[in-house]
Formats: C-alpha cells, structure tokens, sequence
C-alpha cells in the first residue's frame, strides 16, 4: 500500500515535470512565432515610412512654386496681381 | 531469467549513464564554447543606419529627404551563359549603355554594382528580366523635390549619405544620425526573429531652415530672367530678415541640381554668396556715410564740393560719372558722388573708417553656419596709404561676400545691431521635439540707433526721383536703398575694363524694416549700373515679397475704407467647397439699399472695388453675391458703412 502511494508520487512528479518541460517548449514556440510577427511588422513599417516618404517627396516636386507658377500662368493662365488689385480683407 | 533481467538492466544503465555523461560535458564542461557556437549560428549582428533626416524650409515644406531605393548588383560567375543576349534590355532598365553593363557583367570581381540607388521603375524592370546572378537590396536616396531652388544652400549629400555642401555638410552629424549595432536571432532560412523583441533604432534628426521657399522661389526667379536677359555671366539675391538676422533666401545663378551634382563642374557647386567676395563699390559709400554720420564729423546737408568730376589725390585722379559741383552730403549718396565720399573718407581717416568697417563685419567671417565661408579682404590699417582710404570711400580695394554686405545693411536696419546670420532655424527630433534650437545673437552695437535711423531716412532719397535707384521705388512703400557698380578685379591684379557687377542692395519698409535685399549682377551685356540692371530686380522681389509677407505699404493700395469684414468661411474652407444648395436657405434680409449706392447682386470682390473706388466702407456677411444691404454708423467713427449680406448661388442678382 505504502508503495503504490509512492509510485502514484512518483508518477505524478515525472509528469509535472514533463508538462513544464512542454509548456516551456510552448512558450518558447509562440516566442518564436511572435518574433516572427514583431520582424515582420517592424519591417512592414518601415516599408511603409518608405512609402510615405516617396508619397511626401512627390507631393512636393508636384506643389514647388515653380511648377505652381508654371501651371498658374500656362494652364490657367492667372498672372501675380497688380498692387492696386491687392484688396486686405481684415 | 533473472540474469538476461541483470544484463538487460545493467545495458540499459550504461547507456543512460553514458548519455548523462555526454549530457554533463555538453552542458557543463562544453557548455560555454557550444554556446558561443550555437549564438553565433542563431544571432545575427546586424548594423541599423537611419533614414538620413529631412532638410524643411521655415514653414515645414520637405527641401530634402530620403525615400527608398534599390541597389543592384551583380554576380558575375553566376550569370546564365544566353547573359549577352539580355544586355541591350538591362541596359535599357537601368539607363546605361550596352558597352557599360557589358563590362560590368564581364567583371572578374565575385560582386559588382549594377546600379546603385536605382529608382522602383528601374529595379522592377530588372527583375522583370528574370537574370540570375542579379540581385538587390533596400538602401536609400537623397531626394531634393525643388531641385535647382536653394541648391547651393542646402547642398547635397553623396551616395553613402554623407552631406558634402552646404547645410547637408554643415549639419551632417545630426541629418545621419547614429547607426546602432543589434544582435537578432535568425532561422535557419536567415529570417529575423525579434524573439528577444528590440527596441527601434533612433531615427536621424531633421533641420529646420529659416529660409522661405516662396521667397526663394520669386528670388531665383527673377534672378534667373534677368541674367538671361542682360546676358549677365552670373548673379545673387541674398534676402536677409535685419530683425534677426535669419536668411529668408538665397538665390544664385547659376546653380545646379542636387539631384544630379555629378552634372556640373565642382566650381558650379559652390555657393558665391558666402564663399566668393567681390568688389562692392558704391555700395560701400552706406558705410562709409554711417561711420561719417556716427562720429558727427558731416551733417547730411553739409555743402561738399565734388571738384566738377576729377579729384587728384597723388598722382591718382578719381571721377565721377557726372561733373557734379557742390552737393549736399546727402546728395553725395543719392547721385553716388566717388568725390564726395573720398573726401569724406579721408576726413574720417583709416583708423576710425576700418574701425567702423569691421564693426559691420567686413574682413571676418560673419559666422553664419554654413561651410566654406570667406572673410572677405580687409587689408590691415597699417597697410593703407592715402589712395587705399579714399578708394575704399566709394568700395575699392575692400572685397565683400553678398552676405556680408547685406549683414552690414541689415544691422542698419536692426538700429545698428549687428548679429549673427543663420540659415538653421532648429533641429528637431523624429517626433518634432526641439533639440537644438539657433536664437538670433546679438554681436555687438556698430552705430548708434539714431544713426541707423537718420541713414535710412537719407537712402530713401537714393531710391526717389533723381536717386540713383529709382528704379527700385514702390509707389507706396518707404524704401532705403543704394546702387552700385563695380569693376571687377582681373587676373593681373587691375581693373576689368569691361566687366562690371551691377547691385543694388535695399531695405523695406524704410520704416519698419523687414526685409534686406541684396541683388548682384555679374557682367551685364545689356547695362552697367546697379540703379539700371540690379534696382529693377529688388523693385519686382520686393513688391511680391512684401504682399507675401502680407505687409501693406502707406498710401495705399489696400482697402483703408474697408470696415472689417467678416466673410462667414470657416477656417480651412475654400471658397470651392461651399455648397450652393444652401442658397435655398439663407434668408433675405433686407433686399433694398437704404439710400446710396446698391451692391446687390455684385460678387464679394465687385462690392469691395467698387467700396475702394468709391471710398465707402462695407461690411460683408456670407459668401457669394450680394443678397441684401443695410446701412449702419460705425460706432467709433460714425461713418455710414454698408452691411452686406451674401449668399451662394447659381445666378447672380442684378
């Protein structure tokens, strides 16, 4: 009797410890997995300040003044005003 | 039965004690070198350089930045054989000629650049081609999305995003920012793993400039027209703000296109307004005339004779381009007498005159933070004789960068403080917190305030009828001004026969200034003289400059009858995206003129000229066309004004 407690013990005691040794397996799994999202993700912003830089960079060469004045005076054929055309609105 | 039991278990037992061994020297003994190994296998260091920061004018617009690109490469000994057969299509992609992308295919290197910072465009079509043994990977590229505008000043940055002019040279360590060092786990693809989790590397710093990309914008270009027109070899707008010394724009011809250095000479990328000084001839007279004025020693109606346009000095003799008589000190500058100003120079004597001249910063750098300035040429006091003093009284023999002058005139301006130019406003972190921040400093005091004050009352003359630089006047507009022209200095030491530098440096409003702007031109086919080739220029920057800026002259071409007006827009709405159904909407409230004139039916801008014309006072409620009208005293001045109410629609009343 006194020994099948302490098989029952024993027995116990091996699968605590298998199960910590899975669940530190687990976890080092889904560490990996999301190491693979934060590499992911880090890159995907990157790619995207990218992106946003290339959209900032030809939102500017597209309004220079000087494609501006460009279109204003060829396209739309506006000129800069006369100072008595000038009026302040306060 | 039991012995096969005992040989079994024993086999068993010897075999886990030799596992438990091997276990014991690999996590014990051997633990630390297998360590090493394991991490060196799994752990990548990888270096993190940062996007190279962003170059904004004062009102944030992007003047530099990097953005992706690709740099292709090429392995030579793994390219397909048919290889040759897809040159005249690599070639085409990545804008090189057959001849260049042979020999780099040719290479015996194991690596070769194919294109380095390649476009999207390029990269894509490259792989569309499908080579093997080319490759890429992600790198960046300085973009200058104004091109040519400002180059000179903000410079550029090389392939390797090292600055190498300009304000990219000057403020490279914060525009680089640091590269971090991060050790990475990887997989046995070699793809990261952020296990550990990391922590971003800190992104490069951007600058803020001072300048206005308008103001440069409307400086270069009429920069640019006017060398084109006078045929002029080159030219400089230099526009300072005199309240703080911060440069508003610096505009030279020619210039070049950061985007493509490579392009032009090295001599071409240099930035003449701070690197390159010259003789400023009469332009100096302002200086002399502010030692003059500060030491008491002329008043600006003292009587000088100007010797009928010849004055011996030696064996010397100075002209004049007019026989002038007697003129006032003050006409001395307004007609640009060189006879009047030698004799007031050799009044004042070397010491006190290059005590004066140093004061306003000529013979030393002005500190601005911007590379390869010059000091410009000031010889010693010991050095000079009679004949040095007398032609540096009307600007020769002295050499001035652009930017010194304009610093002397600004602290004219600024009630005779002179203070630090500078081009950078602050540095600011990714997120847009300050970190380093340029205040405007004070150097010193070079004249006194009432001085100041009396000079630019004088240079006002200059720029009225009979001035030298009429031209430059602004009906409405106090302006303080003075032309110059110059003989250039040639290889032998003497004087350029011909080549001349026509400028015209000014200060606006006279008044209350804002604005000094400098204009030279260099070698002028059409024209010599600053009051006929440079004053036009300053006339046409500093008219559109000033409405930019928003500052109205006296006079006035405004709306003084104007009441204040209150358009019914909300902040941000255009005058576009209001909708014309709520016409429907807007009642009428009174729908006849009490007495007077009737706006009805007339747009906003119609009731307004036609209130400026007439000089009434209006009062505007709404958008659109004139709906209604009522007349009401306005309570301080008890003036009729006319209130008018406006509303959007598809047909104008009449």
């Amino acid at each position: 009797m006194q020994g099948s407690r302490h098989w029952i013990g024993y027995t116990l005691l091996a699968l605590m410890g298998l199960l910590l040794a899975l669940a530190q397996v687990w976890t080092r799994l889904q560490a990996v997995a999301v190491g693979y999202t934060l590499s992911n993700t880090r890159q995907l912003v990157y790619t995207l300040q990218g992106e946003r830089q290339e959209l900032e960079a030809q939102w500017s060469a597209l309004t220079t003044p000087g494609r501006l004045g460009e279109q204003a005076t060829q396209r739309l054929g506006l000129s800069a005003p006369q100072p008595e055309q000038v009026m302040k609105v306060q | 039965m039991k012995e096969r039991l005992l040989v079994a278990g024993s086999a068993v037992g010897i075999g886990l004690l030799l596992v438990l061994s091997r276990l014991v020297q690999f996590t014990v003994v051997q633990s630390g070198q297998l360590a090493r190994q394991a991490a060196s296998q799994h752990n990548q260091r990888l270096t993190f350089t940062p996007r190279r920061g962003a170059i904004l004018d004062r009102n944030g617009e992007l003047l530099a930045l990097s953005i992706p690109a690709e740099s292709l490469f090429v392995r030579p000994r793994k390219l397909p054989a048919d290889v040759a057969a897809q040159v005249p299509a690599l070639a085409e992609a990545v804008h090189a000629s057959t001849q260049e992308v042979n020999t780099t295919l040719q290479s015996p290197s194991p690596f070769v650049w194919l294109k380095r910072q390649a476009t999207p465009q390029e990269a894509a079509q490259v792989r569309a081609l499908g080579l093997a043994g080319i490759d890429s990977f992600e790198t960046q590229r300085r973009f200058y999305p104004h091109g040519t505008l400002a180059a000179p000043l903000i410079g550029f940055a090389n392939i390797d995003g090292e600055g190498l002019e300009g304000v990219e040279r000057e403020y490279n360590d914060y525009l680089r920012g640091a590269s971090t060092e991060v050790v990475q786990e990887r997989d046995a693809l070699g793809r990261s793993i952020l296990a550990q989790g990391t922590e971003l590397p800190p992104e490069a710093l951007n600058v803020r400039l001072t300048l206005d990309i308008d103001l440069q914008y409307l400086a270069q270009r009429e920069l640019e027209q006017t060398v084109r027109t006078t045929g002029a070899r080159a030219g400089t707008v230099v526009i300072l703000d005199p309240q703080t010394f911060a440069v508003l724009a610096l505009a030279q011809v020619p210039t070049f296109d950061p985007n493509n250095p490579k392009s032009v000479p090295d001599a071409a990328r240099r930035n003449p307004a701070v690197s390159d000084p010259y003789e400023p001839g009469s332009t100096l007279k302002v200086l002399l005339a502010a030692t003059a004025l500060d030491m008491n020693l002329v008043r600006p109606e003292e009587q000088i004779f100007c010797e009928l346009g010849h004055y011996q000095v030696g064996k010397y003799t100075i002209h004049d381009h007019h026989f002038y008589g007697w003129l006032s000190f003050a006409q001395v500058l307004q007609h640009s007498s060189n006879i009047g100003a030698a004799k007031v120079g050799e009044r004042l004597g070397k010491e006190a005159y290059q005590k004066y001249l140093r004061g306003f910063g000529l013979g030393q750098k002005t500190g601005i933070d911007l590379p390869t300035e010059s000091p410009g040429l000031l010889a010693p006091v010991k050095d000079w004789s009679r004949i040095n003093l007398v032609t540096a009284s009307f600007g020769q023999g002295v050499a001035v960068t652009p930017l010194q002058l304009a610093s002397a005139y600004a602290a004219l301006a600024n009630d005779g403080v002179f203070m630090r130019p500078y081009v950078v406003q602050e540095v600011l972190s990714a997120d847009g917190k300050v970190v380093m921040a340029n205040s405007p400093q004070r150097r010193w005091q070079v004249v006194r305030s009432e001085t100041a004050h009396r000079l630019l009352r004088i240079l006002e003359q200059v720029v009225e009828k009979g001035g030298t630089g009429w031209r430059a006047r602004i009906p409405g507009v106090r302006i303080a001004g003075k032309t110059g022209t110059s003989q250039k200095v040639n290889q032998n030491g003497g004087y350029s026969a011909h080549g001349r530098i026509a400028s015209f440096i000014g200060i606006v409003p006279a008044d209350q200034p804002r604005l000094v702007i400098l204009v030279a031109i260099d070698e002028p086919k059409t024209g010599v003289y600053g009051g006929e080739i440079a004053a036009p220029v300053f006339q046409v920057i500093a008219q559109q400059a000033l409405a930019q800026l928003g500052i109205t002259g006296e006079g006035d071409r405004a709306v003084p009858s104007l009441a204040p007006t209150q358009v019914a827009l909300t902040a941000g709405q255009s005058s576009a995206r209001r909708a014309p159904e709520h016409a429907t909407t807007v009642p009428q409230i009174s729908s006849m003129p009490v007495g007077g004139p009737s706006f009805l039916g007339m747009s906003l801008r119609e009731a307004m000229l036609t209130a400026q014309r007439n000089g009434w006072r209006i009062s505007a409620m709404g958008s659109g066309y004139v709906i209604g009208q009522t007349v009401q005293d306005d309570p301080d001045t008890h003036e009729p004004t006319y209130v008018l109410t406006l509303a959007p629609t598809t047909e104008k009343r009449s």
